[in-house]
């Protein structure tokens, strides 16, 4: 991040904002497109940041805030567009109590593929998948992600645990016959 | 323990697979034309619309606290006017989700059950800010919400009533113990605070809550050798919370019961304190720091998957401990130093690696099934390393300055030695009639080493 494109374009300098655009647009789209899994509404997601970043540029008076400021943005746009589609964001994972037993998740770690886990990753509900790709995508430190979702640290680590949580309870019964954990099936 | 370790790496390494994502053709285009057709709002407008963003150090504008200041001033002004014509203004200036305890009555309410009170009453509130005093309460919490100090930490006080409720401590023998909080099945939060006195306990039941740069000071009981006791905070019925940064002084330190796997870290356990678990697969416990004296440090009964990591304990007569262990602890990258048997792992299947132990007595005691002992660096002790039963493979290690033997083999065991260093030990390796070995002349003491 140039802060003297940021203070250029802050003064209404649509190149030096263009150039900061095209610089944050990848990795933003990569930010959206976990949160969406949807290309299409990723990109709209990181058009609607930066037109918003464009338009409340003066505001930003700390211009080293930049990123954080339109990753927040893009994130609210985000946002936005989950919650228009209900139905994906519904989806509630039923945690799977405990994962004892050694080979349960190991064995989840050997089959996995990522497609898998960013399957089980669109299916947790938006605010914790956001903790997720915020702190492992763009590797921000939880301080950092709650900061840039405007939640306390506390909210921000209990979203990541139990993002997490979901999504091992989920694979971990996908492995099980039937469905079934071997807990369960102990019980 | 690896299970979790293991899977949060997977979905890191997955999600950061996807890279960043080219734009499609005329993206770009299609966003600078947005821009060019939009005028930026003038700085007061953005001010009161535009997004809140806080920094660490800079109070910039649109940051939460100054669109708070200008929401509330414009709410002064509407309140004003509202008192004016003979309206209630004050349900208007109570509208933000963060509320005040203050003892002095400068806040919203003078006690936290109050405030507590308020939120079950259906205001959204998700923070409660403390300021300092003396709060005597014992408090039961089922919502997210956030408890934090507002102020010095050492002068907002929490302390259990005397005679006060009473929480169970689910599937441990010790029974139902007095607290001060409760966080039952939430995420919530509790940060800044001081819990004070014996009984002003914190049990965390079920749930994710985070607790963090807290101070318990006197809290709880301090372990004795062989009992847990009912420590500071107790952990039960499948916690995952985090306890973090926080200081753990003259009273007890953190049980893990039922099943609980919370993270513990970065935390500061002073005289007698401990971490104490049974049956808590999954816990995490890493870069806290122990100090003497006291019996033990970190010790995990019955069947335990736990990571213990980069923690340094001082003064201890027991380091880290696991014991009817049939699970398989991860002893890692710990510095463990003063203590009378620095590493115990009793039945654990798991591995010792890369510990730095000195001044202690036993450096590791395995007396475990199938496991290993690498890479460890044990100096100035009596005994270095002592298999005392089931098997192990013990490898690449150096023991140096033992003042009996450096490594020691039971007529009960069956170790692998391989690759490991001795040196200045009286004796470097002894081996118990009975004992099954094999040394692949991998070993080596310091006599044997050529520059």
């Amino acid at each position: 991040m140039d802060r003297e494109l940021v203070l250029r374009a802050r003064k209404g300098d649509v190149e030096a904002f263009d150039q900061l655009a095209r610089a944050a647009f990848p990795r933003l789209k990569g930010v959206a497109y976990l949160v969406l899994r949807d290309a299409d509404r990723a990109e709209d997601a990181v058009q609607d940041g930066l037109l918003a970043a464009w338009k409340g540029l003066r505001a930003l008076r700390e211009p080293d805030a930049w990123d954080a400021w339109l990753r927040r943005l893009v994130i609210r746009y985000c946002y936005r567009l989950a919650k228009r589609e209900q139905r994906r964001n519904e989806v509630e994972l039923e945690a799977t109590p405990s994962l004892t037993g050694t080979g349960s998740l190991l064995e989840a770690a050997v089959v996995a593929d990522r497609e898998w886990i960013l399957d089980e990753l669109a299916r947790i509900d938006v605010e914790k998948r956001a903790v997720i790709v915020l702190h492992y995508y763009l590797d921000l430190p939880l301080r950092e992600v709650a900061e840039i979702l405007d939640i306390p640290y506390g909210t921000a680590a209990s979203r990541l645990h139990r993002g997490l949580e979901l999504m091992r309870g989920s694979m971990h019964r996908s492995l099980a016959p039937d469905g079934i954990t071997s807990q369960e099936q102990q019980a | 323990m690896n299970d979790q370790h293991d899977f949060e790496r997977i979905v890191a390494e997955s999600v950061r697979s996807i890279g960043p994502v080219a734009p499609s053709d005329g993206a770009h285009d299609l966003t600078l034309d947005r821009v060019r057709r939009s005028r930026q709002q003038p700085e007061w407008l953005a001010l009161i619309k535009e997004p809140p963003m806080r920094t660490n150090e800079h109070l910039a504008v649109g940051s939460p606290t100054v669109r708070r200041m200008a929401i509330l001033a414009a709410t002064l002004v509407l309140a004003i006017a509202l008192a004016a014509a003979g309206a209630g203004a004050k349900q208007l200036l109570a509208a933000d989700s963060t509320i005040v305890v203050a003892q002095d009555g400068s806040g919203d309410y003078t006690t936290i059950t109050q405030a507590l009170e308020a939120a079950e009453s259906g205001r959204d509130i998700d923070e409660i800010l403390i300021r300092p005093g003396t709060y005597i309460e014992a408090l039961f919490i089922d919502r997210d919400i956030t408890l934090k100090g507002d102020g010095e930490r050492d002068e907002i006080i929490i302390t259990a009533p005397e005679g006060g409720p009473r929480s169970d401590t689910h599937f441990s023998w010790l029974g139902e113990k007095p607290y001060a909080i409760v966080l039952e099945a939430t995420e919530g939060s509790i940060e800044n605070l001081t819990f004070r006195g014996t009984d002003s306990r914190l049990f965390l039941d079920d749930g994710a809550p985070m607790i963090d740069g807290v101070m318990f000071d006197g809290v709880g009981e301090p372990a004795v050798p062989g009992i847990a006791r009912a420590q500071a905070i107790i952990f039960t019925g499948r916690s995952k919370g985090t306890v973090q940064d926080s200081v753990f002084r003259g009273g007890g330190g953190i049980n893990v019961f039922a099943a609980a796997a919370p993270v513990i870290e970065r935390n500061q356990l002073d005289a007698g304190t401990v971490i104490y678990g049974d049956y808590a697969d999954g816990t995490i416990i890493r870069e806290n720091t122990f100090t003497g004296p006291g019996a033990f440090s970190i010790r995990f009964g019955e069947p335990a998957e736990v990571l213990v990591k980069s923690n340094e304990i001082r003064g201890r007569e027991y380091g880290i401990d696991t014991v009817n262990g049939l699970g398989s602890a991860t002893i890692e990258g710990n510095t463990i130093s003063g203590a009378t048997t620095a590493i115990s792992a009793d039945g654990s299947t798991g591995q010792v690696i890369d510990n730095a132990i000195s001044d202690s007595v036993v450096g590791i005691s395995w007396s475990g099934e199938g496991g290993v002992i690498a890479d460890n660096t044990i100096r100035d002790g009596a005994t270095g390393i002592i298999v005392g039963a089931g098997t192990v493979t013990v490898q690449g290690n150096t023991v140096e300055g033992a003042e009996n033997t450096g490594m020691l083999v039971y007529a009960t065991a069956t170790a692998e030695l391989s690759g490991n260093t001795l040196c200045g030990n009286t004796v470097d390796i002894e081996i118990v009639d009975g004992a099954d070995v094999s040394d692949d002349g991998s070993n080596v003491a310091c006599d044997d080493v050529t520059e």
